[in-house]
């Protein structure tokens, strides 16, 4: 069953007189125990989900979904204290950018101590709870592989390298037992060893634990090697969703294909230096987006139906929006 | 085969303020040969000096000591004479991380192009505009794009600029420091198509840093690995990935391998 359930999340942006569609139908549901990818590129709106989901979009901005639970309750007619019970405790959060998201004037230390529950701590009296407190976030620290406590206890988020940041943005997350961690995009930027160090971190967790991730990323050489499904935004549009295994077999979208083409190490046979298949154009901007299907302009398999947004259509559990798909002949 | 660059000795000191206290982060010796045409790739850890070997070579940073030679033509790795300078910006040209940050936001695209053109040659200004125009259309850009401001432009858009910029003077090598890091995959596939392209006609050598293995191995010849400022292991890239010598190497590439092999798409 699924935890999280999101179906046709559409978000507006006013912008004077003028609306844009930031999300477009947005369909998403992570199962319990399940790691799901979320894929696309900069400016597809994968951040604006994560956002949605811990409800951190500014007020003005419209969000409307048909539905929007989390374990069955309705996450959008949630009054401000349970779904910041729901946020504290359910679901962890890590973002995008740990020196901007960590606070600058309080030491790595305290805000992780901080973000202990209350119910974990043991101990009757202040300093024993204070000890108990330490050992926890030492322990933690440790798990997701930072070795010199002693140092980063007591420094500042300025003072610490950005991958030591990020893990500790995975501390802080993971300290609270979360039962879902929504990951955005935590291996950018990162080198192989610490990537795979902290991909094993997560795949550990949901095996030991049972925690399901949502992991937002674009790095599909990540994604491929330790989701279960994945789904693909493209430009505010939800335009693949399924098992990994399969997506990854044969994809049915074009824009699909072309992702999984880009990633030179998916493919043995490919002679080195050779180009590399490639969509043409580039990402459009919120404020010029294609209507219909928002590939449209830079499909290779585009007619003149493509201008109506299609409707997403489901094979066994592989769901796919595309007028005219990999599996079909074209006319 | 002919080396057009040879780099001896070189080293760096960071902290090295001139009276003889050292600094906490040394670089090299290093020795390194380049030939024509060849790609080497850059890897290792964050904080081993790859950048910093970048920028040493095109003469970003000045270095301590060591001598690196173009073409028979060599410059002391210290004490960079202007007119020698001059030489050097012509034939070691570079790209920056993060190409957005590196164009000035005032000044359209045209007159970011200018400048090394103005500073370098005696082309006449239609002369220069012409060349520009010509350096646009080669990277994939239309003449307009002379006109169009930094914010006007996608990433990808910006870092063909960055490229133009780069290749503009026909240099012999171009460094480039994580240039595809940046990039969203298609966009990413497409610089990648871009460079390969313009390498084979311009015959350029190539160094750049990345942390993409994926890429490194499709594109590169050669590559280095770097541990505290020091290289560690250098080789052909089937080599390298097969038989990893330095326990540096074989944990880089390890932590790559075990991403990759679950993942043969006909399986």
């Amino acid at each position: 069953m699924a935890m999280l359930d999101i179906k046709n999340l559409t978000l507006e942006i006013s912008e004077g007189d003028t609306t844009i569609k930031a999300l477009d139908k947005v369909s998403l549901s992570v199962n319990s125990g399940e790691i799901r990818a979320l894929v696309g590129e900069s400016g597809s709106g994968k951040s604006l989900i994560v956002s949605a989901i811990c409800g951190a979009l500014p007020a003005k901005w419209k969000l409307t979904a048909d539905r929007m639970s989390w374990n069955g309750e309705n996450l959008l007619s949630m009054s401000t204290q349970q779904r910041r019970e729901v946020m504290r405790r359910d679901i962890a959060v890590v973002f995008q950018n740990p020196q901007t998201s960590l606070d600058p004037s309080v030491t790595l230390g305290e805000q992780l101590e901080e973000s202990i529950p209350e119910e974990f701590v043991k101990g009757q009296w202040f300093w024993q709870r204070a000890k108990h407190r330490k050992k926890i976030a030492i322990s933690t620290m440790h798990k997701v592989g930072i070795k010199d406590h002693n140092t980063y206890l007591k420094s500042y988020p300025h003072q610490v390298p950005s991958d030591i940041g990020q893990k500790f943005m995975m501390a802080i997350a993971l300290v609270a037992q979360p039962k879902l961690l929504i990951a955005d995009d935590p291996t950018r930027g990162m080198e192989p060893t610490t990537k795979t160090q902290i991909l094993k971190l997560l795949t550990r967790l949901n095996q030991t634990r049972a925690l399901s991730v949502l992991f937002v990323s674009h790095d599909l050489l990540a994604i491929a090697s330790m989701s279960h499904t994945m789904t693909v935004l493209y430009a505010g549009q939800t335009v693949e969703s399924g098992k990994m295994k399969h997506i990854k077999k044969r994809p049915l979208h074009p824009y699909t294909k072309a992702l999984l083409d880009s990633a030179p190490s998916f493919r043995k046979d490919l002679p080195p230096k050779s180009s590399l298949p490639t969509l043409k154009g580039s990402i459009p901007t919120l404020q010029h987006l294609p209507i219909g299907c928002r590939l449209g302009p830079r499909c290779p398999r585009a007619q003149r139906e493509c201008v109506v947004t299609p409707s997403s259509r489901r094979i066994h559990d592989h769901i796919y929006s595309c007028h005219y798909p990999l599996h079909r002949e074209v006319k | 085969m002919t080396h057009i660059m040879q780099v001896k000795e070189l080293t760096y000191c960071s902290e090295n303020n001139g009276n003889g206290k050292r600094g906490f982060f040394r670089l090299g010796p290093i020795n390194l040969n380049v030939d024509k045409g060849e790609t080497i790739a850059v890897i290792g850890e964050n904080r081993s000096g790859k950048s910093l070997l970048a920028k040493l070579l095109v003469g970003a940073i000045p270095a301590d000591g060591g001598d690196i030679e173009l073409n028979e033509h060599k410059y002391a790795a210290r004490f960079a004479k202007r007119n020698e300078q001059k030489k050097r910006t012509r034939d070691i040209r570079m790209i920056l991380q993060h190409s957005s940050d590196s164009m000035n936001p005032a000044i359209p695209v045209g007159k970011i192009l200018d400048e090394p053109l103005r500073l370098n040659t005696d082309f006449t200004k239609e002369e220069r505009k012409r060349f520009i125009e010509e350096s646009l259309l080669k990277v994939g850009l239309l003449r307009e794009h002379y006109y169009f401001y930094r914010h006007m432009l996608s990433d990808g858009q910006q870092q063909r600029v960055a490229l133009a910029r780069a290749i503009m003077l026909e240099p012999k090598v171009l460094v480039a420091d994580e240039p595809f890091a940046a990039l969203d995959p298609s966009i990413r596939s497409q610089t990648v198509n871009l460079i390969l392209k313009l390498q084979k006609e311009m015959g350029m050598a190539f160094i750049f840093i990345s942390h993409n293995l994926g890429i490194v191995r499709h594109i590169a010849d050669r590559i280095i690995v770097m541990e505290n400022g020091n290289i560690v292991e250098e080789g052909k890239t089937e080599t390298l990935f097969r038989w990893p010598q330095h326990p540096r190497t074989k944990k880089l590439v390890m932590a790559y391998s075990d991403l990759v092999p679950k993942q043969s798409l006909n399986e």
